[in-house]
């Protein structure tokens, strides 16, 4: 490797950096490559706004009203043209619903797109048919460009350039308003472990 | 690429071809398997991420994440490396320009950046560890690879046959490009308004006057910067820029295209100017069947070719305003005595045919308001002509951009109440503070500011493509230009004639709405919103 002398200085600035607080490891870090494959535990209060967004039917939907108190939420942000994270997200939700519609309560899934004037909800009917998402437990929203940002920023989420985003897993308990927040990629069984963990704590 | 990477990807190619052991593969069917996740006789690949977490088909794909140029991406705090042919060929190890590209030319988090240097060195793959690694999901070195790369369930033949699309995978850079210079060509097609074309190619020369300007500045400066910039003069080429006038009727483009081409090589197309008459259609098929990105050109009926890839647009152009005019005259009720005014051109009749389609059935049509059956209430005028509301005419007219385009500021305000512009441009005021910045340019390049919007749009062609190119450095493949176009359009700070563009994978049209506007002397620039933005398929 050839020695690079203008990236001593930044050095110690980047190693810090990446070093959280007051955050509890998740699995061990996979290795060699720079990816968000382990995952990290926050809990948070969010001030959510109150917007009235679309699901995949074209219905409205007022969020956060229409979250349901008295189940579990799982929510992700995703879009349906990401090329890299949005698949294993989604697709994470898909390999544990199974284990989670046994839950009781029944834990409601929610896949929201950041990238809203290009998923329409004729895009999100189409995506979630590939995910084989029926029923009623799991719901795609998108809505007008500025609710959406304004729901992303509450949630500490927000990037300018939606092809910046990072992999987040959102998880409110019954009658909770407190969300636990996982930064990362986390496996199927680790996701049903963590809704498990909102209904026994 | 460096000469040493070419040479490990010629070796590499030159020991596949003629080892004496296992067949080399396919590269065409490991071609399918990367593109599409799916084999010749249509099943798919088969694959777990993240530990248990199936994916399969297009999902598990080599190009969701490596991308088609192999050049990987850094999408949502996620590294995916380089997989091309040179790159598996050698070390991984980074580059100045590597890191430079990720650590300064993204928005990155500071943690995903930490971890990019802490990253293991890969030592370089070789037939054998690369069928390892597709197959087993192990490094050269025995490390497994990270829990994200999806381990598949792979035969021997088709880790052959995608090792053997890998290995050829940009093996050599595009054309259009040397040492010192790099060629791009803007089409001009013979329907253009020469007032408009003149005001294109002035912005386009400008820009690439001041750009080549300040490279040879940088590159005549004496003792580099040991901290970048020696790094990155490597990179640095001088922009040529052709002007590419065709003739005569689109049937005959796609042979002048060819003949200019061979005549001239270019990376890539840029901007570009046409008028209502034709559209861009043939000039797209021509791109795609070429590999040629084509991008942003001003055109009101791009092409609209099933599953092309290498042309982006600012919108749809009379088809989305189509789709948004349907709305607004169904929440304005203005449906009722409605009727549509279409000339002879191929942008008028396919803005008449897409607002019958979005409506559900025709409104009247003729190409005079004379010739219409009965006198309409409201009146959609496709073309640059702008009949009069009033009591002698229609209650309300609805025109588009091409009509909004064809006045000035001064135009537009005096216009009378009842008439109305259909348009995904923004007014004025909404572009503030972004267009006082591109004036600002125009100004200092004592270039007139007639055509205002197109200017605008030409100008954020150049710079995006600018862009693009130094997010690329000395990687010149065309399809990693679309990748970083896609991936970089939403982070520029101006958007031209627009609020806002935004694009991602796989998507062509960076404004997906429209807004109404209305003329209004008091407001700058002579429009004021009516309706506020509106894209069609978000409407309830």
């Amino acid at each position: 490797m050839r020695f690079r002398p203008w990236l001593l200085p930044w050095l110690p600035v980047l190693f810090v950096a990446g070093c959280g607080e007051g955050r509890t490891a998740g699995p061990a870090p996979g290795e060699g490559q720079a990816s968000s494959s382990a995952y990290t535990r926050e809990e948070h209060s969010y001030a959510l706004p109150e917007v009235r967004l679309l699901d995949r039917h074209g219905q409205p939907f007022a969020f956060p009203a229409g979250l349901p108190a008295d189940r579990p939420v799982l929510l992700q942000f995703v879009f349906t043209t990401c090329g890299t994270i949005c698949p294993i997200l989604s697709n994470t939700f898909r390999e544990a619903r199974r284990e989670l519609e046994r839950l009781d309560p029944r834990p409601l899934l929610v896949s929201l797109s950041i990238d809203p004037e290009q998923d329409t909800p004729e895009a999100l009917r189409d995506y979630a048919a590939g995910l084989q998402a029926g029923g009623r437990d799991w719901v795609f929203l998108t809505g007008r460009r500025e609710d959406i940002e304004a729901v992303q920023k509450a949630f500490d989420a927000w990037h300018r350039n939606k092809m910046n985003h990072e992999p987040l897993t959102f998880l409110r308990a019954p009658g909770s308003s407190t969300w636990v927040r996982l930064n990362g990629l986390s496996s199927a069984a680790q996701l049903v472990r963590e809704a498990r963990g909102l209904l026994r704590p | 690429m460096s000469p040493g990477r070419r040479g490990c990807a010629a070796v590499l190619l030159a020991l596949a071809a003629c080892s004496p052991g296992p067949p080399a593969g396919d590269p065409e069917r490991g071609r399918l398997l990367y593109l599409s996740g799916r084999r010749p006789d249509g099943t798919p690949l088969e694959a777990r991420a993240q530990g248990d977490v199936p994916v399969r088909g297009a999902d598990a794909a080599c190009v969701r994440c490596h991308q088609r140029s192999g050049m990987g991406s850094a999408e949502g705090g996620m590294l995916v490396l380089p997989i091309t042919g040179p790159r598996l060929a050698a070390p991984q190890e980074w580059s100045n320009q590597d890191l430079m590209r990720y650590l300064y030319r993204e928005e990155q988090e500071r943690a995903f950046k930490a971890k990019l240097l802490q990253m293991r060195i890969r030592p370089a793959y070789d037939r054998p560890s690369l069928i390892r690694a597709l197959r087993e999901g192990l490094r050269p070195d025995g490390h497994p690879l990270d829990p994200a790369m999806p381990r598949y369930r792979l035969s021997e033949e088709d880790a052959r046959d995608l090792a053997a699309w890998l290995e050829r995978l940009g093996a050599a850079p595009s054309p259009g490009v040397d040492e010192e210079r790099i060629h791009f060509a803007t089409v001009i097609l013979p329907d253009a308004d020469p007032g408009e074309a003149t005001a294109l190619l002035e912005t386009l020369e400008a820009w690439k006057e001041r750009r080549n300007q300040h490279v040879l500045w940088e590159l005549q400066k004496p003792g580099h910067s040991v901290r970048f910039k020696d790094t990155l003069y490597d990179a640095l080429r001088l922009w040529e820029l052709h002007v590419w006038r065709l003739e005569g009727p689109p049937s005959s483009w796609p042979e002048q295209l060819t003949a200019l081409l061979e005549e001239q090589p270019v990376f890539a197309l840029v901007s570009g100017l046409g008028g209502p008459r034709f559209g861009w259609g043939p000039v797209q098929a021509w791109c795609e069947a070429e590999g040629l990105p084509c991008l942003f050109p001003w055109t009101a009926l791009p092409g609209e070719e099933d599953g092309a890839w290498y042309s982006f647009w600012f919108h749809e152009g009379v088809r989305l305003e189509a789709r948004a005019l349907a709305v607004f005259l169904r929440q304005r009720k203005d449906l009722e005595g409605a009727a549509q005014l279409v000339g002879e051109t191929a942008e008028e009749r396919a803005g008449a045919a897409a607002l019958d389609a979005a409506l559900g059935r025709p409104l009247p049509r003729a190409a005079r308001v004379e010739e219409l059956p009965a006198p309409p209430r409201v009146l959609v005028a496709w073309g640059a002509a702008l009949p009069r509301p009033g009591p002698a005419g229609p209650e309300r007219v609805y025109a588009t951009t091409r009509a909004l385009t064809a006045r000035s500021a001064a135009e537009l305000a005096s216009l009378p109440a009842g008439l109305f512009f259909v348009t995904p441009c923004a007014p004025d005021p909404l572009l503030e503070p972004a267009i006082r910045q591109d004036r600002v340019w125009f100004r200092n390049q004592e270039l007139p500011l007639d055509h205002e919007r197109l200017r605008l749009a030409a100008y954020f062609a150049a710079r995006s493509l600018d862009n693009a190119l130094e997010h690329l450095f000395e990687d010149f493949y065309r399809d990693f230009l679309v990748e970083s176009i896609e991936h970089g359009t939403e982070e520029r700070m101006t958007f031209g004639p627009f609020h806002r563009l935004s694009l991602g994978r796989d998507q062509r049209h960076a404004a997906r709405g429209c807004f109404l506007l209305r003329p209004d002397p008091d407001a700058e620039g002579g429009l004021a919103v009516e309706e506020a933005w509106t894209v069609p398929g978000l409407a309830e």
